[in-house]
């Protein structure tokens, strides 16, 4: 008889289980209560961290575990002279990855708020204060899932570490500044924030993972500028739970200009922390679409540079974390050197499951100079077999991105074809997204 | 016919081999309780019981077991004449053993409730102004993780859950007061899964 070694113990000639093939806690840690007390008026918005824990696990196993988590939190306590208003808040944020040290799981997500606030009107000389009154609020512990947001467990492939973290803050949204009539005598304003623990517990995965959706591309837009931030509009149709993709380049100055807006996450940068002349920089930006979103988003620029920004609606698909284990996706990119031949604008192959292929081509100052005078355009053709989202030239960046779904593993090169022939002073960037799609349940 | 030689968690007879119920994930105890003073309180500087109860189980099966007690909560309500706090206190408390008694669960910083107090203490009866305090919870859930229960061993979690009005006391005397707690119902689940590798 043979046996799975990944699934039995076969040692001594007794047949047990590994210890691993099974639902188990595989770590837990704690952190204690934290009680502040502040003065009852006077001072200014309080957005103070109470509590942090961070708590890892390698898989350690020879199989791909699924990993959840539970996050324990003690009782809470608001109370808060009137016209303060505050509340606690609960932030997860978990990854997976080779080098937990050096790709920390971000960004945190709030999950959780308990707190509150009343206002029993003025009072005191000339109507400028306020009267006495305390609004006291409890709240029982409670025990919730880590990352609740998520669908899904996460799927940790042997060698890979988690690395699950939770933040407890106390947020004020107004605090009192004025006189309490007749003194502070009386008065509470106490936060407390229970004992905080998070367990992590693992599931062997011993059949393929669920499949992932195909994920939809809603709608784009595209906005270049030169030389200050560019305003892009959010592609229409877009809806909570969709998933923005941001893809910006520019072609001179400092690479670090490239900012977004705030709520984006950095996925990928090419070229970043330097200073160039025509060289190109892109950075990919994504963001989780929420209840509200604005009509336009601004990234900006460096000084003097021309700046394309292109954003896609994804539909479907997973929200990326950073680390090695992005909730599916990969981002893999190229930059190569002037050369007058035509093979520089290759999207690199990944060997990687994904649902949605999204390739692009980003290059400054197509400047023909051998073939005459002044700017030449240079048009680009997306790589065969690919629906095309963008193709833009400027007087000095040109971008061209295509899409396919379902693309196979591996992913293959695929090369955007430029017409005429360009001549370049800088560098050209080529990019492949591997978007993950949104996990299915058996 | 052949007999495997299987180690825990694992059965085995002449021609079959498969793995023990103790394998699986599984509920092996329950309790349902439910409050006995839901309702108009009075003062009551001390805790005052409304959910107590408890759940044992027995480990009889031949290998150890990794024991959580869920501990669900009913929605709770609580009304507070101003100026006085009315809280509702959780806890619970467990042990494991050959013959193991779980100490009295003390109620300390796991509360539901609150005040709205627009009178300082030192305010007469007939000169406090009315004011009261509404709160309604949500239903909560707990996961306790008890342990390890070994073979033969058995573990003993008590429940309680009690209402209190800590602090200031004061009954007004122009209008009429009112002071309310509903804990409802709790329910005890015990969950064990056999012990793996972390």
């Amino acid at each position: 008889m043979t046996t799975s070694t990944d699934h039995f113990d076969t040692t001594d000639g007794t047949l047990s289980p590994q210890p691993w093939m099974q639902l188990r806690r595989v770590t837990t840690d704690t952190t204690g209560a934290v009680f502040r007390t502040y003065g009852a008026t006077g001072g200014q918005n309080k957005n103070e961290i109470l509590q942090t824990l961070t708590v890892t696990w390698t898989n350690n196993t020879p199989t791909i575990q699924y990993v959840y988590g539970l996050v324990h939190h003690g009782a809470s306590v608001v109370a808060l002279q009137a016209r303060s208003r505050g509340y606690l808040r609960i932030s997860h944020a978990m990854n997976a990855t080779l080098n937990p040290k050096a790709e920390a799981p971000s960004p945190l997500t709030e999950v959780s708020r308990f707190g509150g606030g009343a206002d029993i009107g003025v009072g005191g000389l000339l109507g400028i204060g306020t009267d006495y009154a305390v609004h006291e609020v409890r709240a029982h512990s409670s025990t919730v899932p880590l990352m609740p947001h998520i669908t899904g467990w996460m799927a940790v492939s042997p060698g890979l570490t988690v690395t699950a973290q939770v933040e407890v803050r106390f947020i004020s949204e107004n605090w009192e500044a004025t006189n309490v009539t007749n003194g502070k005598s009386n008065t509470d304003c106490t936060v407390q924030a229970g004992d905080l623990t998070v367990d992590l517990f693992a599931v062997p995965v011993v059949e393929a993972p669920p499949t992932r959706t195909t994920p939809v591309i809603i709608g784009s837009t595209v906005k270049m500028e030169n030389s200050k931030s560019v305003q892009v509009a959010t592609p229409a149709g877009t809806q909570m739970g969709d998933v923005l993709l941001a893809i910006v380049g520019n072609t001179f100055g400092d690479a670090s200009a490239i900012t977004a807006p705030a709520g984006w996450i950095l996925v990928h940068s090419v070229n970043n922390s330097q200073w160039d002349w025509f060289n190109a920089h892109v950075k990919v930006f994504t963001k989780l679409a929420g209840a509200t979103e604005p009509a336009n988003y601004v990234f900006t620029n460096s000084f003097g540079a021309e700046q394309i920004a292109h954003v896609l609606t994804l539909r479907g698909a997973m929200p990326p974390t950073t680390g090695t284990d992005a909730n599916g996706w990969s981002i893999a990119s190229t930059r190569r050197k002037w050369t007058p031949s035509g093979d520089m604008h290759v999207a690199p192959s990944m060997a990687t499951n994904g649902q949605l292929l999204i390739c692009a081509s980003f290059f400054g100052l197509a400047d023909n100079i051998f073939d005459g005078f002044g700017v030449v355009q240079v048009d680009q053709t997306p790589p065969a077999g690919m629906t095309q989202t963008v193709n833009l030239n400027g007087a000095s960046a040109s971008m061209c991105a295509a899409a396919m779904t379902d693309p196979p593993n591996p992913t293959q090169d695929r090369t955007f074809t430029t017409q005429p022939r360009a001549y370049f002073s800088g560098t050209a960037v080529t990019l492949s997204i591997l978007v993950g799609g949104t996990q299915q349940f058996l | 016919m052949i007999k495997v030689c299987a180690a825990e968690y694992m059965l085995a007879v002449p021609g079959a081999v498969g793995m023990r119920r103790n394998w699986f994930p599984r509920i092996v105890a329950e309790r349902f309780l439910t409050s006995t003073i839901d309702g108009d309180i009075k003062r009551c500087p001390d805790p005052v019981t409304m959910i107590e109860g408890d759940l044992t189980w027995f480990n009889n099966s031949p290998d150890d077991q990794d024991v959580f007690v869920q501990v669900t909560r009913a929605p709770r309500s609580v009304v507070a004449q101003s100026p006085n706090t009315v809280v509702i206190h959780d806890a619970w408390s467990h042990a494991v053993g050959v013959d193991p008694t779980a100490d009295y669960p003390s109620v300390m910083q796991d509360t539901m409730g609150g005040r709205m107090q627009v009178d300082r203490p030192e305010t007469v009866a007939a000169d406090l102004k009315y004011g009261r305090f509404f709160f309604d919870f949500d239903g909560s859930q707990e996961w306790v993780s008890v342990g390890i229960v070994p073979s033969m061993e058995l573990v003993h979690f008590r429940y309680l859950a009690a209402v209190q009005t800590p602090g200031v006391w004061t009954l007004p005397s122009e209008f009429e007061p009112s002071w309310e707690a509903h804990a409802r119902w709790a329910r005890l689940l015990c969950f064990a899964t056999p012990v793996g590798s972390q």
